[in-house]
């Protein structure tokens, strides 16, 4: 049933939240976890499969190397203990989207343990411990009936066997809003490491959580449910937060919170019950007998830690130091990595000013491509355009309202800026000479502005630089430009 | 049913001879799978050993082999040599019905590793064999289909589960087969028919496409009438397959010089504690026999110590039963196999498919292998019965540091009467006690006839190898043979006994 | 000691669905084949290596991987070529949706 009063605060503040998140994210290979069969995303029903996934009588399984030298990666990336050796399990439950109607997985010797994540929320930083990061193949796709009279559900076994990582979280976030920070960064992270492209749209990245309250300042957990069906990261800051009010609403009525798996309603705002404990699987974990122990050697490990690329914090404090950017700066630049080597390409450009680019590319460009949809790597202005166009700006050749139009204009059409200042010869008008002519015919024109200037009346200094602006239909020079009224002014020739 | 079975016409003739014929142009492999058929039709009305043939596709693929020779090209070491097939390998466009009313309308889309290496080789195969159901059993009793009966004595069982296999090859009808070891299932039916039958070392021969039974024990394994069939079979079959992750990449190709070297000076151990119950006195006679064929022939005999086999069963049963209990969860009338009609809702679908589909024996080991994985009791069972496992290792290893191989009957008993034992699953269970360590300590063994019964039954007798050792073991039975008189064994001439055939 | 209950339970994780002719003859057939298996009760496995990394380490394991490199799919026809049901290219089964009530 759906509240609409909010939780009153005092009451809120007698509990304490605890919530773990447990994350599956598909790994970015070609093939699948154990055949190769293609992983791309959105093919039409059952037509990625052969026998291994299908489950047939008679087959195996052979595991994919890439699969787990991308765990390797995450695992190191968040200062997990890499197994040397670790063991494939079987999960055995019953379902149409599971072929074999076991899962291969693993259990008891995780390929990754022990390692953090440093997420920022209400102001502060927070460790966050991850508990365990192992290999597991994925399931297929249930689509269930949705009109009255139609009694099938109907499985494409596609997605099976796609290759996932498993992130499981310690209970170590206290809020909705911690949840969201620690996804955000998990995600940013994944996708840094060319790992997981991240999307919970498409499916390829998915979270389920774990909610307890406890009294504030108790140490025992409380008993906790299981939310699922949080598929976007609204969805996970809202059930969550429901779900909390809603453990808190019981137990101040005196009530008891049931350990159960929730589902999460979006349409109705709620969560449902999906199982119960009663009828929570026996999963009868054992070794599969099928895949040999993991075996990962020392110098597998150290070649994936020297190969790994810079991550988005240490990034994100380099930018800050190297281009002088303020925090906030660089955590926009940093935000993935495409962007940040977009931005350190154009940086590196000749008579390019970081901090200008900076600017440029974060507020200008961005903004011109989240219009219409585009993201950086989909940017029609390239790295050397974006560098001409910086230089020209720093040369002056061009002042900050030609370069906007000029940015959106390539970003329209795809042409060069240098096709594109000449087309409207939006060349900047900066020699002296021209630019005095301008300055005396303005002046002259204007004999009451210059004599309510002398007056005092400082702020009529702007209507000469835009009505010389205005002359020069906007390419002139406007530093050049303010030097020669002043001088105009002051009665210098 | 009990209607004795006639012998073939002319003795039987070992797959290399017939190779050799065929790749030489005497014979021609039609005419060769042709007199193949015929002796079918006449045997399998009585002995049952196919589930399902494969005509149209042997007499084509026997006319390619023909027209290769003569284009002189050549087929393969096994050209033209007809082979059965047990029917939990898949072979594509044919079948995988693992004598089972589950996957009986299932038909498979690919081939297995083991199938594309016969058809490589040049190997034609007449028809798939019968087995007990998912390679559940020790008679072929548990077929869905009907048993397959001892051409010896057909009121007895051929042992199993390859027991149509070991009758095709027995009964003269294909000099070779496949079959597959779990627990003893290649290994007892060789000695109910007399054959030479080899389970090889666990990951020499790739199970991909056998349906799985008991993953860490299954093995498929070579039927053959003597020594240097079995080792032909072995070399064209075995080797690493990047399709099966527990394929070893060990070279293991035993080739046929190794069969000729005199096996004087080599010593085998006998594990006298393991023979003083339970054996037949004719099993017992037969051992003795033996252990004076290996002295004449210079081999040491010596005493040796083994873990008592009764663990070794328990050990079995429980991983066995375990892991057949994840492998068999597949088969639910989901996406292929048989599905009930009695289906309402996806329980009831799967409940019933299953209920309908399986036979007793399978759901027995289902359930047994479900209850050892269970919450609650995976350390008591499971986790115990994988270190008991190690334990056994360790103990056959530490004896076959000091001895070639270690000798043993196969069976306590010759062939039993059909229904003897199917009224108590232990007792069926039991008659796998000589042959279930192999597969635990995953070494090669093989079975090789070593003598008759009064009644005429075949009585085989047990190597068990070292680690990746086949080549001994078939150098022992070759040596074996060129010292035996042949009786209880389907090549020798003049042998089956009367009494099996008219 | 097996009771029908627990017989039932192992039953519905098997899926499988079974007579009362059969339920009596199970417990007993279990029964016995359980208690057999009690004798390696008399074994002290302690010592032993094994179990921890499962069946398959009785020998040095081998590295075994595949690269990642696709195999083209078989034809979705041969796929779909043994379903019992097949509605609009999907497999089908009778349906299983059951959004169940509000948590308690």
């Amino acid at each position: 049933m759906t509240t609409d009063t909010t939780l009153d605060p005092a009451m809120r503040a007698r509990w304490e939240p605890v919530i773990g998140l447990e994350v599956h994210a598909q790994l970015r290979t070609e093939t699948k976890l154990f055949c190769g069969c293609p992983t791309k995303f959105g093919a039409p029903p059952n037509t990625q499969v052969c026998p291994v996934c299908l489950g047939h009588p008679g087959v195996l399984p052979v595991l994919n190397r890439r699969a787990v030298e991308l765990a390797v990666r995450m695992g190191l990336a968040t200062g997990c203990v890499v197994r040397e050796d670790s063991i494939f399990a079987r999960k055995n439950y019953f379902y149409p989207d599971l072929p074999k109607n076991y899962q291969i997985s693993q259990y008891d010797r995780p390929i990754c343990e022990g390692g953090a994540l440093t997420i920022e929320a209400g102001g502060r930083t927070h460790g966050i411990g991850i508990t365990r990061i192992h290999l597991e193949e994925d399931a297929g796709k249930s689509k269930h009936p949705e009109q009255a009279g139609d009694h099938s559900t109907r499985i494409d076994l596609n997605r099976c066997g796609t290759p996932l990582i498993e992130i499981v979280s310690e209970p170590d976030l206290r809020s909705a809003a911690q949840a969201h920070a620690y996804l955000t960064a998990l995600k940013q992270l994944l996708q840094y490491l060319e790992v997981c492209d991240g999307n919970m749209e498409e499916g390829s990245l998915r979270c389920d959580a774990n909610v307890s309250v406890r009294r504030a300042g108790t140490t025992p957990f409380g008993t906790r449910t299981e939310l699922k069906n949080l598929n976007s990261f609204r969805f996970v800051e809202r059930a969550i937060d429901f779900e909390i009010e809603r453990q808190i609403r019981r137990l101040e009525a005196g009530g008891a919170v049931v350990q159960q798996t929730l589902l999460w309603n979006p349409s109705l705002g709620e969560t449902r019950v999906l199982r119960s404990k009663e009828d929570a699987h026996d999963y009868r974990y054992f070794p599969d007998p099928d895949l040999p122990p993991l075996r990962v050697s020392s110098e597998w490990i150290d070649r994936v830690r020297g190969e790994l690329s810079e991550l988005p914090a240490a990034k994100r404090a380099r930018f800050e130091r190297d281009y002088a950017l303020s925090f906030l700066d660089a955590g926009v630049l940093t935000q993935t990595r495409a962007l940040a080597d977009y931005y350190e390409a154009v940086a590196a450009g000749e008579g390019v000013d970081a901090k200008s680019a900076a600017n440029w590319i974060a507020s200008e460009l961005l903004g011109q491509l989240n219009k219409r949809g585009l993201a950086i790597d989909e940017s029609p202005v390239s790295v050397g355009e974006m560098q001409s166009l910086m230089q020209r700006l720093g040369e002056r050749k061009l002042n900050g309202k030609l370069g906007k139009m000029a940015l959106e204009e390539m970003i329209e059409s795809g042409a060069t800026i240098e096709t594109i200042v000449a087309r409207h010869g939006w060349e900047i008008v900066a020699d002296d000479a021209s630019l005095q002519a301008m300055v005396d015919q303005v002046i002259a024109a204007s004999p009451t502005q210059v004599a309510e200037y002398r007056a005092g009346k400082e702020s009529i200094y702007r209507y000469f630089v835009g009505q010389v602006m205005k002359l020069s239909k906007g390419q002139a020079d406007a530093v050049r430009v303010d030097e020669l009224i002043a001088r105009a002014l002051r009665g210098e020739p | 049913m009990s209607a004795p079975v006639t012998p073939p016409a002319t003795p039987p003739v070992t797959a290399r001879a017939l190779a050799h014929a065929v790749r030489s142009g005497e014979l021609k492999a039609a005419a060769v799978v042709e007199a193949s058929f015929a002796r079918l039709s006449r045997v399998e009305p009585t002995l049952h050993a196919f589930l399902s043939l494969r005509e149209d596709a042997a007499r084509a693929r026997a006319d390619e082999i023909d027209r290769a020779v003569a284009a002189g090209r050549d087929p393969g070491p096994l050209a033209g040599v007809p082979i059965a097939v047990k029917d939990n390998i898949v072979d594509r466009g044919g079948s995988a019905t693992c004598a089972s009313k589950m996957l009986a309308p299932f038909v498979p889309t690919y081939d297995a590793t083991v199938v594309e290496r016969l058809r490589a080789a040049g190997a034609i195969v007449v028809g798939k064999a019968n087995l007990d159901e998912f390679a559940m059993g020790s008679s072929t009793e548990n077929s869905a289909f009907g048993p397959s009966l001892n051409p010896w004595d057909p009121t007895r069982v051929p042992g199993g589960s390859s027991g149509g296999s070991a009758v095709a090859v027995a009964s003269g009808v294909t000099p070779v087969a496949l079959g597959s070891d779990t627990g003893g299932s290649v290994r007892q039916p060789g000695s109910f028919c007399g054959l030479v039958a080899l389970k090889p070392h666990y990951g020499h021969v790739s199970r991909y496409g056998l349906v799985a039974f008991a993953s860490s024990l299954d093995q498929i394994g070579p039927f053959a009438l003597d020594a240097r069939d079995c080792a032909l079979v072995f070399d064209v079959i075995s080797g690493f397959d990047p399709m099966d992750s527990t394929s070893s990449p060990h070279e293991c190709r035993i080739g046929p010089l190794a069969l000729e070297r005199p096996v004087a000076g080599m010593r085998l151990g006998v594990p006298r504690t393991w023979l003083t119950e339970g054996l037949d006195a004719e099993v017992v006679r037969v051992m003795d026999e033996t252990e004076c064929r290996f002295r004449d022939l210079g081999v040491d005999l010596v005493d040796v110590d083994l873990m008592p086999p009764r663990y070794a069963i328990s050990t079995y049963y429980i991983l066995a039963n375990a892991e057949a209990s994840s492998n068999l969860a597949r088969f639910d009338g989901v996406r292929y196999g048989r599905r009930s009609a009695e289906a309402r809702d996806l329980n009831s679908l799967y409940e019933r498919s299953r209920g309908e589909g399986f036979g007793p024996e399978v759901k027995r080991r289902i359930l047994m292998g479900t209850f050892v994985l269970s919450s609650g009791y995976y350390d008591a069972y499971y986790a115990k019965a994988q270190r008991v496992r190690a334990l056994f290792k360790a103990s056959f290893d530490a004896t076959l540091n000091q001895v070639d191989a270690i000798l043993m009957p196969t069976a306590p008993t010759p062939a039993f009467v059909l229904g003897e034992k199917t009224e108590d699953p232990l007792s069926m269970y039991l008659s796998d006690i000589f042959t279930i360590s192999a597969n635990l300590v995953q070494n090669p063994a093989v079975s090789f006839p070593a003598g008759a019964s009064t009644g005429g039954l075949p009585i085989g007798m047990q190597l068990y190898g070292r680690s990746r050792d086949e080549a001994t073991l078939l150098r022992l039975v070759a040596a074996h043979e060129r010292n035996y008189d042949g009786a209880g064994s389907a090549l020798a001439p003049g042998a089956p006994p009367t009494r099996a055939f008219a | 000691m097996l009771t029908p209950e627990d017989l039932a339970h192992l039953c519905q994780l098997a899926r499988l669905r079974i007579s009362e002719e059969e339920s009596a003859r199970l417990l007993t057939d279990l029964e016995r084949i359980l208690g057999y298996v009690e004798s390696l009760d008399e074994i002290d496995a302690t010592a032993s290596a094994g179990s921890a990394a499962g069946s398959t380490s009785l020998d040095a394991a081998v590295d075994h991987f595949r690269e990642d490199t696709l195999v083209p799919s078989p034809p979705r026809s041969e796929a779909l070529s043994n379903a019992p049901q097949v509605i609009d290219d999907y497999f089908a089964v009778p349906t299983v949706v059951d959004y169940g009530k509000a948590a308690e």
